[in-house]
């Protein structure tokens, strides 16, 4: 992979949680946490199908206050507890599905608890991903590291 | 629109095309004046800027004998508007995880039951 690849995170956030990595990642692995937070502020998630696995899918529906329904599909393309969970993302709108992206989250244990470090890469990362992306992953993350 | 933002992305994801745009943000110029600070060859930024005016993030002069390029921004504003969105999403995203965990924590702090007096 070419550093070019390190353009593909177009999103980077980060944030600290008062929560050990097991924890923050259970939020995100578990079906019966994730239904209580998933979705901003006021949605609810009235439905969620998750078979976390890598190659498995889920679909997700998040509910804004005012009933209007958001599905999200994926598929879990790495399961590392409690250290990383990276799947893909796609909005499903009128039975068609949205252009796919990956999400790829990273729990970092600090000062007691966890640094959740999420990035949200853009679309043309995906033709590396097919077979090749747990190597994709790895090459990217010694990159990384070689450039920083 | 989805091909279209995943054009430009694809055509972002290159150092020397970013650097390309970066300098025409400062005004035209012609494919020589764009190949002086890389270490590559005419061809090389060529075919750069062929994939950045696929994109439709730069034009190119059609008749004159220097085709001189200039940006084109619409499309890095809808790039810019995808990126925001999702980082606004996150963000609200990550608030309610911080509030779950809170009342998380709290309940497992402060137990309904009282713990179990010591059998004595």
């Amino acid at each position: 992979m070419s550093p070019d690849a390190l353009n593909d995170h177009v999103i980077n956030i980060e944030r600290a949680f008062a929560a050990a990595p097991e924890a923050v990642f259970a939020a995100w692995t578990e079906r019966d946490q994730l239904v209580q937070w998933y979705g901003p502020d006021g949605y609810t998630v009235p439905e969620c199908e998750m078979d976390v696995r890598v190659g498995g899918g889920f679909r997700i529906c998040m509910m804004e206050p005012d009933g209007t329904p958001h599905w999200v599909v994926g598929k879990y393309l790495e399961i590392t507890p409690p250290e990383v969970l990276s799947f893909t993302w796609a909005w499903e709108m009128e039975d068609e599905v949205g252009p796919e992206s990956i999400v790829r989250l990273e729990f970092v244990a600090e000062d007691g608890g966890t640094r959740l470090v999420v990035s949200h890469t853009g679309f043309d990362s995906l033709e590396s991903r097919d077979g090749h992306n747990q190597g994709w992953v790895s090459s990217f993350e010694s990159l990384d590291r070689h450039l920083s | 629109m989805t091909s279209d933002l995943d054009q430009t992305f694809s055509a972002l994801s290159d150092p020397t095309r970013r650097a390309i745009l970066a300098r025409l943000t400062l005004g035209e110029a012609s494919v020589g004046e764009l190949a002086g600070p890389f270490d590559i060859s005419l061809p090389a930024v060529s075919r750069h800027l062929k994939v950045l005016e696929a994109a439709n993030l730069i034009e190119r002069q059609k008749d004159a004998q220097f085709r001189r390029c200039r940006l084109n921004a619409s499309p890095l504003r809808d790039a810019a508007d995808w990126i925001s969105r999702y980082q606004e999403f996150w963000e609200d995203q990550l608030d309610s995880l911080a509030g779950y965990l809170n009342e998380l924590n709290k309940t497992e702090t402060k137990p309904d039951k009282p713990a179990k007096p010591n059998p004595k």
